[in-house]
């Protein structure tokens, strides 16, 4: 799929993301398929992070705050939208979206982190959700999230 | 939706003069100390290693050159943003050309026509303002709710590009 012989000289060092990656229908390629990766939801995520700032902060010495700005930008954007704060939360947000097997874990994800209001929401802004689950589960699951937002 | 927990390779090499107690943390260490904060196009952002898998696998001497080589497999959490999902964004910048907005280092570029017609720019107040809800307004850190439209990656990290047209996105929070 490469289109590398093709294009001139200066644009040869852009790799061009591969086409056929489409999150609305779930194509998210080999590497991020459900049995190769684990989406986690942003309050997951933080709870990560904000564990491995501390490990790192116990340690004395240079090694200390120095961590990637990648590190550092991620951790600020997690905090500032991590919904259900907390690691008591954000277990009963897992188990919940978990009963809902017949979810891809990606679409469980979406849900966690984009805390849409009702069916018709999530079934919008997450189009892969349309025809795997009728509103009114939805509706359902969408009211119990919210119920362990802060 | 752009966070994931995978299982990542990378040969770590260490020189013989590590070779001693300690080598399993100088294994571990050099190994964060490479991939952490990098980015790739097949992976995203390397936010951070979780795990290292136990058992460490065997180091293979490089005849004449005295380096061990150790093929280490490890659990790192990443961030791959992908064509059509919705996500959060912080805005750093606002022009007549559009908004710059930021996910952790990521950043996505909302052109002028990928914003809806009923908000105007506002020169003076560098931001995007509703002509019929006029506190509805789009500035330098406001979240906004966007679909990325596309990603390309160059040399060293991604851009995207995306929108905020459609039913349900726009400012948040």
């Amino acid at each position: 799929m490469s289109n590398r012989s093709r294009l001139p000289s200066g644009l040869r060092s852009v790799q061009l993301v591969p086409e056929q990656e489409d999150a609305t229908t779930l194509q998210l390629g080999e590497d991020f398929s459900s049995e190769k990766a684990q989406p986690l939801t942003i309050s997951e995520v933080f709870i990560l992070l904000s564990r491995k700032r501390d490990m790192m902060r116990e340690l004395e010495g240079p090694r200390a705050d120095e961590f990637s700005s990648v590190f550092k930008k991620f951790l600020e954007y997690v905090e500032r939208f991590d919904r259900y704060k907390g690691l008591e939360a954000a277990t009963n947000v897992r188990n919940l979206l978990q009963r809902y097997d017949n979810l891809d874990p990606f679409e469980m994800a979406c849900l966690a982190n984009l805390c849409p209001a009702d069916a018709e929401e999530a079934k919008t802004i997450i189009p892969s959700l349309k025809h795997k689950i009728d509103d009114s589960s939805l509706n359902q699951l969408l009211q119990d999230l919210s119920s362990f937002t802060h | 939706m752009g966070f994931f927990q995978v299982e990542l390779t990378k040969n770590v090499r260490v020189h013989p003069r590590h070779f001693h107690s300690k080598l399993k943390e100088t294994l571990i260490q050099t190994l964060m100390d490479e991939v952490e904060g990098t980015v790739s196009g097949r992976f995203g952002f390397v936010v951070a290693v979780l795990e290292v898998v136990q058992p460490l696998p065997k180091g293979i001497l490089r005849e004449g050159w005295g380096f061990a080589v150790y093929p280490l497999k490890y659990k790192a959490l990443v961030f791959r943003p992908f064509k059509g999902e919705v996500l959060d964004a912080i805005v750093t910048n606002v022009t007549r050309h559009g908004i710059f907005a930021q996910v952790g280092p990521l950043t996505i570029f909302v052109s002028r026509h990928q914003i809806p017609s009923d908000m105007t720019h506002d020169e003076e107040t560098a931001s995007y303002v509703s002509v019929v809800e006029k506190a509805e307004r789009i500035q330098r850190d406001s979240a906004i709710r966007l679909r990325v439209n596309g990603i390309k990656i160059d040399a060293s990290s991604f851009t995207a590009v995306g929108t905020i047209l459609d039913d349900y996105l726009g400012l948040v929070e």
